[in-house]
């Protein structure tokens, strides 16, 4: 159970005062207290040379007995396997967005020069098409009025 | 020794040093930051800056413990904790925002006169 509440920091300073260094190792910190410990830690090496040390003589006299890795450490390791999780993610991301990248080219350059042929051919013979047409109307029209001066008459 | 006789915490420190030398360690504590303003231990494995430390969340436990027990008319005027061969003695000061930690042995020190000495010694800080 944490018990120390009061900041682990110099109000003046700011530096991490020895004792709640102690309390820290000893796990007597309250929650935000440890973590901003933690961040203070892994943001001055110098300091964390002196909690390493002080945490080793901890653990030589039994009194961190269970301990294994330093707080601190542990913290170090989590962001470093959450950046390689993070890494790990965005490589097979990257690897899918070039492949379907890759499709999508491969897909307009294929069907998209073969739009680009029907096109041409469309454009090659609609001139044709459209003479035809005009020919049939022109001959319709001069049917039905062949048809009209016959019943004048 | 870790205080300077220029301001009331030292001479507090100081005071009751006179009065009982052979004390265990003693100090003047701030209690929101549970920093030690003034100190002396006379015994190597007490140190009064961590006793500072964590008397401080004694004092605001027990602050805590009153208010929830709604102890209006009450305040804390001292806290005695008796452990095997030591005593340990709180006494708060102006209103709570401060106290004086001592640490004494019961066979060097009669413990009527340090809590009178304690009570002397707050009388200069109020």
């Amino acid at each position: 159970m944490p018990t120390l509440t009061a900041s682990p920091f110099h109000p003046l300073t700011n530096a991490l005062l020895p004792v709640y260094r102690e309390a820290y190792l000893m796990g007597d910190l309250v929650p935000e207290s440890t973590e901003a410990v933690t961040r203070y830690l892994c943001q001055q090496p110098a300091e964390a040379a002196l909690a390493t040390a002080r945490w080793q003589e901890l653990r030589a006299s039994g009194e961190l007995a269970g301990a294994t890795t330093a707080p601190w450490e542990e913290a170090k390791k989590i962001v470093v396997s959450s950046s390689a999780g993070a890494r790990r993610f965005r490589m097979p991301a990257l690897r899918m967005f070039a492949l379907l990248g890759g499709l999508t080219l491969t897909g307009l350059s294929v069907y998209g020069l073969d739009l680009v042929q029907q096109q041409e051919q469309a454009d090659a013979a609609g001139p044709v098409a459209r003479r035809t047409e005009h020919t049939m109307e022109a001959a319709s029209i001069a049917k039905t009025e062949a048809a009209l001066l016959a019943q004048s008459r | 020794m870790a205080y300077s006789q220029d301001n009331s915490s030292g001479m507090v420190v100081q005071q009751i040093l006179n009065d009982l030398p052979t004390l265990l360690a003693v100090a003047v504590v701030d209690t929101t930051s549970g920093m030690a303003m003034a100190s002396h231990s006379n015994s190597a494995s007490l140190n009064p800056e961590t006793a500072a430390a964590y008397n401080a969340e004694v004092v605001k436990q027990k602050q805590k413990a009153m208010t929830a027990l709604k102890l209006k008319n009450e305040s804390i005027e001292d806290i005695l904790i008796t452990l095997t061969t030591q005593s340990h003695l709180i006494r708060l000061i102006d209103g709570g925002k401060k106290f004086i930690y001592l640490a004494v042995n019961p066979r060097d020190t009669n413990l009527a006169i340090a809590r009178d000495v304690l009570r002397s010694a707050a009388e200069l800080m109020d």
